[in-house]
């Protein structure tokens, strides 16, 4: 079970991680995008940690759509509008709830990957968020499908992220500023997946 | 009046086209700037937040329109747009009109009291001014050389492309862009830079193709929009693959006659049908009707009732499609999805909007007038492949008028006994076709696996097909001749040419009259060995056919046919019926029915067979019937019942191992056990065989031939799953030949396995009916030779002249020959 202490926590971690890897998520924008990843995540998640306590006693629905408010205005580059899409939807789907099954994070994983997709519309192999979440997202509903714990599921779905982002590699951008690239997008990986594999790896630290 | 926001990642440029805008005296004007975001260290970038008060701010009941830059303003306007109350949403619009030249536009219009859309479309035309003014619609000619030069204009992409392809930009390639820019958000626009035309959307499949685009022109291909370099890539692999015709045919006639060998005067085109031909040419032409305009008070019904005719027309196609791509293959099949397209034209699908709504036209009416004013473009196009594409287009009017009316396709006439010319001939065309004049068939494209080519030689009309464009030189009337057995069609044979062909034309007729007589006679060869001439049929008036054609009995009942075009498959009823009709005519002679073999790649809706990456390697034949039992145990009780009529067997398609045969056997028995229990009488001793097709049933030969009543060896399926070759893929169409030395060494084993288990053994494959293959599968021991009807009389004949003690001679000869070219020769 998912209590509200662990989405606070999972927030907290994130911010961390984002923290952490600034420079290497702006390096990564720097060869195929306009070099801003890194530090707009960083600046966004600064400022849901900052927003936090306003939301912090509400339920769990409420605190995520926080999230998205506070991403929506601070991030500025496209991930802002994708992942405050992301949290909004997520949000959305747990309304109200004041902890979670594994059940539950199953809908709001998938509503949340149908939020980006639905802003974004980019599809598997685009080299976007979308090539870590998706696959993340199937594997974790397999495994809780198949049975299987919380945490053993969270760590599938990391496991499926981490093979999108390494996926993302050969791959040539179609969507964003790296679409432009073409060819010479290939052979780099993409920031924006990247940053959400970290985004479910805090998720699953803040969970175990 | 319209409010407009204008979104930028920099306050400064927001801000600053707003100023420049209201530059324009229109201070009453609604407008707001929504640009950067509010952190002084990085202030470049766009907050939905702040776009979303700026919408509230100017919003009015009259809408509101939000300029943007791009990239991530784009998202952020789209999710500051899902924060608004459900009835404010659809009254804000993104627009994708340059932001400076666009906002100003805008408000212009606004201020001028234009509604919404209004103020869109004038945005959207901001750019033809300056355009205009800079000449930008036409790369300059440095461009134009450089085959591939791309100029990058903001977000717009415009390359430069010369078309390779044999015949340029014509339906199908046309169709693959406009599918291919459907994946795409960005806009695609193309020009024909050679005759300097303008641009036309690529979303149109008949702007496309009236841009005549030939062999060697060069285009414009313009993108724009978010994805837009993705989608000039796209298309420009496209272009460089030549549309996937490389690999297909439109071979040049210089290359197709180094394939084959050379005659003078003749085109080189593919053996279809044997038999030759000679008389004057009609070329089959298909127009629109001429409707007359009926006027309908209920625009609509009329529009939901040609709602209702296109989606049937396209369900059709895709089964059309998908039917076609197996037996022709995907590319030649392609032309369905062209012709779906055509449908789904913006063009043509608008003027029978207006024409219906407005003009309260029939349905009929309006489809036709709107086909007929895209055809006269076509008519009046410089570019020949262009006008002769017109076809395509009336294909799929006919095919949607027809749908409509209600009136079934015309039957294909010729004025007088005669050669009939055809672009291609749809499977229908060539079946009901007029045999009394029709004396032999030549076609533009096709191939020699289609269901036309099938249909033609069983009909036993000579045809050649794939002579390519050539067809267009023959004048209707003019005598023409060919050479079905060759391949040759002679569009204006000489005298000398005539006479030859005449004289083998005499020598055909003579052999087929000397067949026909003969196909009475016993099948028996010179040495008085009697040999089984069995007939493959489908139906009942077959069988009729196959009397008539001398068939000692039916080897092979597809009984497919039964299941096919209905929403349900047959009661046990029905089935019993038809099998009693037939085992009745026959009287007394054998009546092998096979049950159901179906798979992926024959499209029955209701058996739930999902379409297969590889249908010949899935889900079909008898693993269908172990599985979806109801179906297999009706048709099994129906053959038992119908066992006691005739001289029937009954036999399982697909066999591979032992457990299936088994398996099916165990079910057989079953279903005589109900019988026997409800009193319903059969014929306990029915022999039940199985199909040698799979190789694998070929090297359990031994141990199947323990458990089946009989074998037959079907070698269409067999020749490909040995050599893995597909034979409607003309690149391994050659692997797939039954004389290859492993197919033969396949068959020889299968039949030693019978004759050592003591049960019968038949061949039903095409490889039963040439009769050059006669000698070599009697000396392998074949005794049951089953083949379409109309080869029965052909086969007796030639049985008669051969002795089987001296194919018996020749057998390890025919054995030692470890090539397809000496097994070739060794059979003449």
């Amino acid at each position: 079970m998912i209590k509200k202490k662990h989405i606070l926590d999972w927030l907290n971690k994130s911010a961390e991680v984002l923290e952490e890897k600034k420079s290497y998520l702006t390096k990564l924008d720097t060869a195929i995008g306009d070099a801003d990843h890194g530090n707009n995540m960083n600046r966004g998640f600064k400022k849901v940690l900052e927003q936090l306590p306003t939301n912090e006693k509400k339920d769990i629905g409420a605190i995520l759509k926080g999230v998205a408010m506070s991403l929506i205005s601070t991030v500025g580059g496209a991930s802002g509008p994708l992942y405050g899409t992301m949290f909004l939807q997520a949000g959305n789907s747990v309304s109200g709830k004041e902890e979670l099954t594994a059940e539950d994070l199953k809908k709001m994983l998938q509503a949340g990957v149908d939020g980006i997709v639905m802003r974004g519309k980019a599809k598997i192999g685009d080299k976007t968020m979308i090539d870590a979440l998706e696959p993340a997202v199937k594997a974790y509903s397999s495994a809780v499908s198949a049975g299987d714990e919380l945490t053993t599921a969270l760590q599938k779905a990391v496991d499926a992220a981490e093979k999108g982002v390494e996926d993302t590699i050969p791959l040539i951008a179609r969507k964003g500023r790296a679409s432009y690239l073409g060819e010479r997008s290939k052979g780099h990986q993409d920031p924006g997946a990247t940053s959400s594999y970290y985004l479910l790896k805090a998720l699953r630290d803040s969970v175990q | 009046m319209v409010g407009i926001v204008v979104v930028s990642h920099s306050k400064k440029l927001a801000d600053g086209v707003v100023e420049l805008a209201l530059q324009m005296g229109n201070p009453e004007i609604k407008l707001s700037a929504a640009g950067g975001v509010d952190d002084p260290e990085n202030p470049i970038g766009t907050d939905a937040m702040k776009i979303l008060e700026s919408i509230k701010e100017v919003y009015h009941d009259d809408g509101v329109i939000l300029m943007m830059d791009m990239g991530s303003a784009i998202l952020s306007a789209a999710t500051a747009v899902d924060f608004l109350d459900d009835s404010m949403k659809d009254n804000v619009k993104l627009c994708e009109a340059p932001l400076v030249e666009g906002t100003i536009s805008a408000v212009v219009q606004a201020a001028a009291g234009g509604n919404i859309e209004q103020v869109l479309e004038e945005a959207r035309k901001s750019l033809h001014p300056k355009s205009a003014q800079l000449g930008i619609e036409t790369p300059d000619e440095h461009d134009a050389d450089q085959e591939d030069a791309s100029i990058q204009n903001g977000e717009v992409y415009r390359r430069v492309y010369t078309i390779r392809n044999q015949i340029g930009i014509h339906a199908r390639p046309a169709a693959k862009i406009v599918t291919l820019t459907g994946k795409f958000d960005a806009g695609v626009r193309i020009r024909n830079y050679t005759n300097d035309s303008a641009y036309v959307k690529a979303r149109s499949i008949n702007n496309l193709i009236t841009l005549n685009v030939r062999k060697d022109d060069k285009i414009v291909v313009e993108t724009s929009g978010l994805d837009s370099a993705a989608a000039q890539e796209a298309i420009s692999e496209l272009i460089a693959d030549n549309f996937g015709e490389n690999q297909h045919h439109h071979k040049k006639p210089s290359e197709k006659k180094s394939r084959v060998k050379k005659v003078s005067g003749a085109v080189e085109g593919i053996a279809v049908s044997a038999g030759i031909a000679i008389g004057p040419a009609y070329r089959h032409e298909i127009s629109m009707p001429e409707v007359e305009p009926g006027t309908i008070d209920d625009p609509k019904t009329e529009l939901a009732r040609f709602e209702r005719a296109v989606e049937k027309a396209k369900r059709e196609l895709s089964a059309v499609f998908e039917e076609s791509s197996d037996t022709v293959g995907t590319y030649e099949a392609s032309i369905f999805e062209a012709h779906a397209l055509f449908i789904d034209d913006p063009e043509i699908m608008a003027r029978v909007q207006k024409n219906i709504s407005e003009k309260h036209l029939s349905a009929e009416y309006a489809w036709v007038d709107s086909v007929n004013s895209v055809l006269k473009k076509y008519e009046e196009s410089q570019n020949d492949a262009v006008k002769s594409r017109a076809i395509d287009l009336i294909d799929v009017g006919l095919r949607v008028y027809h749908l409509l009316s209600g009136v079934k396709a015309i039957k294909i006439r010729l004025p007088e006994p005669g050669i009939l010319i055809s672009t291609e001939l749809s499977p229908s065309d060539t079946a009901t076709l007029d045999k009394e004049n029709v004396l032999g068939i030549c076609c533009e494209s096709g191939s020699d696996v289609s269901h036309s080519a099938i249909i033609a030689r069983t009909l036993g009309i000579p045809a050649v097909f794939g002579v390519g464009e050539l067809i267009n030189e023959v004048q209707d009337g003019q005598v023409a001749a060919l050479n079905g057995e060759a391949g040759h069609f002679y569009p204006s044979p000489d005298e000398d040419q005539l006479k030859q062909l005449k004289e083998i034309r005499k020598k055909w007729l003579f052999e087929k009259q000397k067949a026909y007589e003969a196909r009475k006679n016993k099948a028996e060869t010179k040495d008085g060995i009697r040999i089984s001439a069995l007939a493959n049929v489908a139906s009942v008036n077959d069988i009729r056919e196959a009397i008539e054609a001398g068939a000692d009995g039916v080897g092979l009942f597809r009984t497919e046919y039964l299941f096919m075009d209905r929403d349900g498959p047959p009661d046990e009823e029905e089935q019993f019926e038809v099998y009693k009709e037939a085992a009745g005519i026959l009287d007394g002679k054998p009546l092998v029915i096979r049950t159901l073999d179906v798979g992926g790649d024959k499209p029955i809706p209701y058996l739930g067979i999902e379409k297969e990456e590889n249908p010949f390697l899935g889900w079909r034949g008898i693993r269908y019937g172990l599985e979806e039992r109801e179906i297999f145990i009706t048709q099994v009780r129906a053959i038992l019942r119908a066992s006691r009529f005739g001289n029937v067997s009954m036999m399982f398609p697909m066999v591979g191992t032992l457990d299936e045969i088994r398996e099916a056997k165990a079910l057989t028995r079953e279903v005589m056990k109900d019988l026997e229990n409800e009193g319903i009488a059969f014929n306990a001793a029915i022999k039940t065989g199985i199909m040698i097709e799979v190789p694998a049933a070929v090297t359990s030969a031994d141990e199947l031939a323990k458990h089946a009543g009989f074998f037959s060896i079907g070698t269409n399926d067999l020749t490909q799953y040995i050599m893995a070759a597909d034979r409607t893929n003309g690149k391994v169409s050659g692997l797939a030949s039954p004389f290859q030395p492993a197919v033969i060494n396949a068959i020889k084993k299968t039949i030693e396995a019978a004759q050592k288990a003591g049960i019968e053994v038949a061949m039903c494959g095409e490889m039963a009916r040439n009769t050059k293959a006669t000698p070599l599968l009697l000396s392998l021991g074949l005794k049951e030779f089953s083949m379409s009807p109309v080869g029965i009389p052909e086969f007796k004949w030639k049985l008669s002249e051969l002795s089987l003690k001296e194919c018996q001679k020749k057998a390890d000869l025919y054995l030692k020959e470890t090539d397809i070219e000496g097994v070739k020769k060794m059979l003449g």
